[in-house]
């Protein structure tokens, strides 16, 4: 391993931090509720769809906005709830950016088991096979609100401010980037460089999401949208390309996180 | 004669008959055979025939008649012939010179449970009346085989030699009409054709119980008035069902579900007029429903779902009425382009359809919500000018403006409004007010 | 050992250390003391690493603590002025996280909690602990790493004053057994006859040595008591400080 990597993949403090958060979120009223919502959640997408396919539609929808937000507040959660703590913490003989690891290896951890919840009924309706994509990418979405969250949680000086900052983001990526574009659709300037426009979205993990997700599910038809090479390449490439921007943001925002971390000053 | 000389004369006439049966060609016999005769045709293969006089043919089990990859197999010219429980292959594959499986010209020939393949047209009806099409399988020709013959011009082959699939636009078409009058098509399963079952300028005809499957459009149909279709099925064609210039139509109880692909409708209606739409099924289409220059008709329960694009209308449609429809989980239910369907009816006598994404507000519980819905086309030229402007489709922005228009009308975006959206209890409210009414009836 | 070499650090225009130089050896209490924003805090952050210096070189045990923060902090335990825990782990739970964070064997939490009488509140969440109970859990912490350098920020705000002896009598015995201890108060007058060594902060600056067996009642005496003063740091060992 990288030299400079190592302090942060320390086996003890990574153990200590993992052990703690699993503990803290096992004890989190929070992630108590969430576990009681994805379950409903995977009830609700059985008794209100018609088959498989409806079954994957209804917790694509579950995920692009709960799962999203959730993991998003679960970030946010954790780094703000030992804030006041930092002075202790922060004079351990630990690299800070374990803390930011360990965190989010916890936090993926927990929703990969909280996940299985909402995807577990499903399986009397669509088989394990069908579902194991989706579930993969929810789980790889979730990653990125979870590192997001953090971060939003390690810069805020308080709770409050983490909120507003964490769903401001969260509420630009999911209607705001969304928005624009279709805005700047209408401009012929645009319309004129539509792979500039194409790339936008695919660099918004939200929007690579659904449209890995809807294509997967056959909801819109290929054809209506390739028109491109670019979005000929994304269609064609949606779950791969998810798969990693969503490793990518995730990595970005946790690299983000650890640099605030290691510059925080009491 | 007496008794001990006429017994050998009647032993010799059956076996004469009965050589004659087992030596002749089956073209031979239709052509000995006396008008209204019954033919039973045995099992093996038999060739090509033409039938030129009233007869009843009656394949037994195994029997085939296989041409030889050149015109038509079974030919009818005459009036008043059946012909059922065949296996009928090997036509030719001109379709300039339209050739088929089983070819019509006669009147009131009747065509049952027998099974078509291996040809270019499955059963073709061209200038007759009374036909009756039933319970026939017919699969359409996908491949010719690499050893053939030169390949006859108009069949197309792709670039690659070993490649021997026969493009979906070169094959026939199941049942193929042109110019008829009083035809009955029930029962029928047919698969792999060009188009499922082909109407033009035929009139007065019924249509039902079909299914139609894997082809490129599962109906199409053209300049034909008066025809009624009920219960078929139109699933996994490339470009489901498509009605045009035509008139006085009955489409009523038909599933029009599974066909995908960018231009692949559940049912595409253009220029056509004062038509009833009746509890037809539309789902999982990339368009459920498309009206294109239609006037007058009437759209009533209709069920559209799990759809791309649930309705698409198109320009110059007017005094169209809709009632009682279901629009749900439609990625877009509706796609108006610059319209605003507004010379269209969104209800009748007060009763208006189901959007799933209408308020459900309903103080006075008659299942008929308090405000009206509009629904909005966000995209609107916009698919035509700037296609990828589809990865938006069911995206939260989308979703976000549609519920702001339904609050306040977005300005320069194109929706229709329905005065009187239906509540998800309204069949329900509707069926309890039935039950009551009926109760004193009763007593 | 502790040892400081011209640190300065500014927050904004305000500048909070002034090139402060100062070394604390192994085996003594070294007591910070001045008054309210002398920049006690500021500097005993710095040491533990939690504030990093504009300028200047601050070392633990030959480690830079600014260049090599987790080396550094090895041999360092630091007791906040009000430690703050998970609200909602028990005191065991804080315990045996902080030991596997720093790999000290499990069975060491159990022997902390004895010595700190935390034993009847091992199993409640701190977030339910009195203000001088969280302070004995900070003792607890300070103690869990058997670290060589103890670091103290106003400790004992919160504690009764039978625990404030029970601290400085802890701290007496841990510099017996080698320890650096270094400990920050404006309660200057709590601690007389306890430090081995006493430097007197203001305005950002180490502004003198009070004789640690006679300190006064408050800061404003220390000019007019001018005659227990040993200038500091000391003429001749100019700039830092031999503790």
């Amino acid at each position: 391993m990288n030299l400079a990597l190592a302090p942060l993949f320390e086996r003890g403090p990574l153990h200590a931090i993992l052990a703690r958060e699993f503990r803290a979120a096992l004890i989190n009223r929070y992630f108590q509720v969430f576990c009681a919502l994805a379950l409903l959640g995977g009830i609700a997408a059985l008794v209100f769809s018609e088959d498989g396919s409806a079954v994957g539609f209804f917790i694509l929808q579950i995920a692009l906005y709960f799962v999203s937000l959730f993991s998003l507040l679960a970030g946010v959660s954790s780094a703000q709830g030992e804030r006041e703590e930092w002075p202790l913490l922060f004079t351990q003989p630990v690299a800070r950016g374990a803390y930011v690891i360990g965190k989010f290896c916890a936090l993926s951890s927990i929703f990969g088991g909280v996940l299985l919840l909402l995807f577990l009924p499903a399986l009397f309706t669509s088989s394990a096979a069908t579902l194991a994509p989706l579930y993969v990418q929810t789980l790889l979405l979730a990653a990125v609100f979870i590192a997001c969250g953090l971060v939003a949680g390690f810069f805020a000086h308080d709770r409050a401010q983490a909120l507003i900052v964490g769903v401001s983001a969260w509420l630009f990526l999911l209607f705001g980037v969304d928005l624009v574009a279709l805005f700047a659709a209408r401009w012929p300037v645009m319309q004129n460089v539509p792979d500039l426009w194409v790339a936008a979205l695919m660099f918004n993990p939200l929007d690579a999401f659904r449209i890995e997700a809807l294509f997967a599910l056959q909801q819109i038809p290929a054809e209506a949208a390739n028109k491109t090479p670019l979005a000929n390449w994304w269609i064609e490439h949606a779950g791969a390309w998810f798969a990693a921007i969503a490793i990518f943001w995730s990595g970005a925002l946790l690299k983000i996180a650890g640099l605030r971390l290691n510059r925080w000053e009491e | 004669m007496t008794a001990s000389f006429r017994a050998p004369l009647i032993i010799g006439a059956i076996l004469c008959l009965t050589t004659t049966v087992l030596t002749a060609t089956l073209q031979e016999r239709i052509d000995a055979a006396t008008p209204n005769e019954i033919i039973c045709i045995g099992a093996g293969t038999h060739g090509s025939i033409a039938i030129n006089k009233p007869l009843t043919l009656i394949g037994q089990p195994g029997a085939e008649i296989r041409g030889n990859g050149a015109g038509k197999v079974v030919a009818i010219a005459a009036d008043d012939v059946t012909v059922a429980g065949l296996r009928i292959t090997g036509s030719g594959l001109n379709l300039s010179d339209d050739d088929a499986a089983v070819f019509v010209t006669g009147n009131r020939a009747t065509i049952e449970d027998n099974t078509i393949a291996n040809s270019l047209h499955g059963i073709y009806l061209k200038k007759v009346s009374g036909a009756r099409i039933l319970n026939n399988r017919i699969e359409g020709k996908t491949t010719i085989s690499p050893s053939a013959e030169p390949v006859e011009k108009g069949i197309g082959q792709s670039a690659e030699n070993c490649d021997t699939t026969l493009v979906a636009n070169r094959r026939g078409n199941g049942i193929h009409q042109w110019n008829c009058e009083d035809v009955l098509i029930r029962g029928n399963d047919i698969s792999e054709t060009r188009d499922g079952i082909y109407f033009s300028f035929t009139n007065n005809s019924r249509v039902e119980n079909n299914v139609v499957h894997h082809t490129r459009y599962g109906l199409h149909y053209m300049y034909s008035d008066g025809n009624v279709f009920e219960n078929n099925i139109f699933a996994e064609n490339a470009a489901g069902a498509a009605i045009m210039f035509s008139k006085e139509l009955i489409v009523r109880g038909n599933h029009f579900v599974n066909n995908r692909g960018l231009r692949a409708y559940g049912l595409i209606i253009q220029s056509t007029d004062r038509s009833r739409f009746e509890a037809n099924e539309l789902e999982k289409n990339a368009v459920g429903l498309s009206f294109n220059q239609c006037n007058g008709n009437q759209v009533i329960g209709n069920r559209v779902r799990n759809n791309y694009i649930g309705l698409k209308f198109g320009s110059n449609s007017d005094e169209n009425s809709f009632t009682e429809n279901i629009f749900a989980r439609n990625l877009h239910p509706v796609e108006t382009g610059v319209l605003e369907g507004s010379g269209n009816k969104w209800a009748v006598n007060g009763v208006g359809n189901f959007w799933d994404s209408a308020s459900e507000l309903d103080l006075n519980q008659d299942g008929i919500g308090d405000f009206a819905h509009r629904e909005l086309d966000l995209f609107g030229i916009l698919r035509r000018d700037f296609p990828v402007i589809a990865f938006l489709s069911d995206s939260p922005a989308a979703k976000l403006l549609r519920f702001a228009n339904e609050r306040a009308v977005i300005p320069g975006i194109s929706s229709i409004e329905d005065p009187a959206p239906l509540t998800s209890r309204f069949w329900k409210l509707r069926a309890q007010r039935i039950a009551k009414a009926a109760l004193p009836s009763e007593r | 050992m502790i040892a400081t070499e011209s640190l300065t650090k500014s927050y904004g225009r305000k500048l909070v250390l002034r090139g402060i130089s100062l070394q604390a050896s192994p085996g003594k209490i070294t007591l910070l003391v001045g008054p309210n924003g002398a920049g006690k805090s500021t500097l005993i952050k710095v040491l533990a690493g939690l504030i990093r210096p504009d300028a200047g070189r601050v070392q633990l045990n030959d480690f830079n603590v600014v260049t090599e923060r987790v080396n550094a902090q090895r041999s360092l335990a630091y007791l906040p002025q009000s430690p703050s825990f998970h609200p909602r782990l028990t005191c065991t739970e804080v315990l045996r996280f902080y030991a596997r964070l720093r790999g000290v064997p499990p069975d060491r939490c159990g022997l902390v909690i004895g010595l700190t009488e935390l034993d009847d509140f091992a199993q409640v969440p701190t977030g339910a602990l009195s203000g001088g109970t969280r302070q004995r859990l900070g003792l607890a912490l300070l103690l869990l790493a058997d670290a060589p350098v103890l670091l103290l920020d106003e400790p004992g705000l919160s504690l009764d004053p039978g625990w404030r002896k029970r601290l400085q009598e802890t701290l007496h015995f841990e510099s017996q057994h080698g320890k650096t201890v270094l400990v920050t108060t404006h309660l200057v007058a709590e601690w007389n006859n306890v430090a081995d060594r006493c430097l007197l902060c203001r305005d950002g600056a180490i502004e003198c040595e009070l004789d640690p067996t006679d300190l006064p009642h408050d800061f404003d005496e220390v000019k007019s008591t001018a005659a227990t003063l040993i200038n500091y740091p000391p003429h001749e060992s100019r700039p830092s400080a031999a503790l």
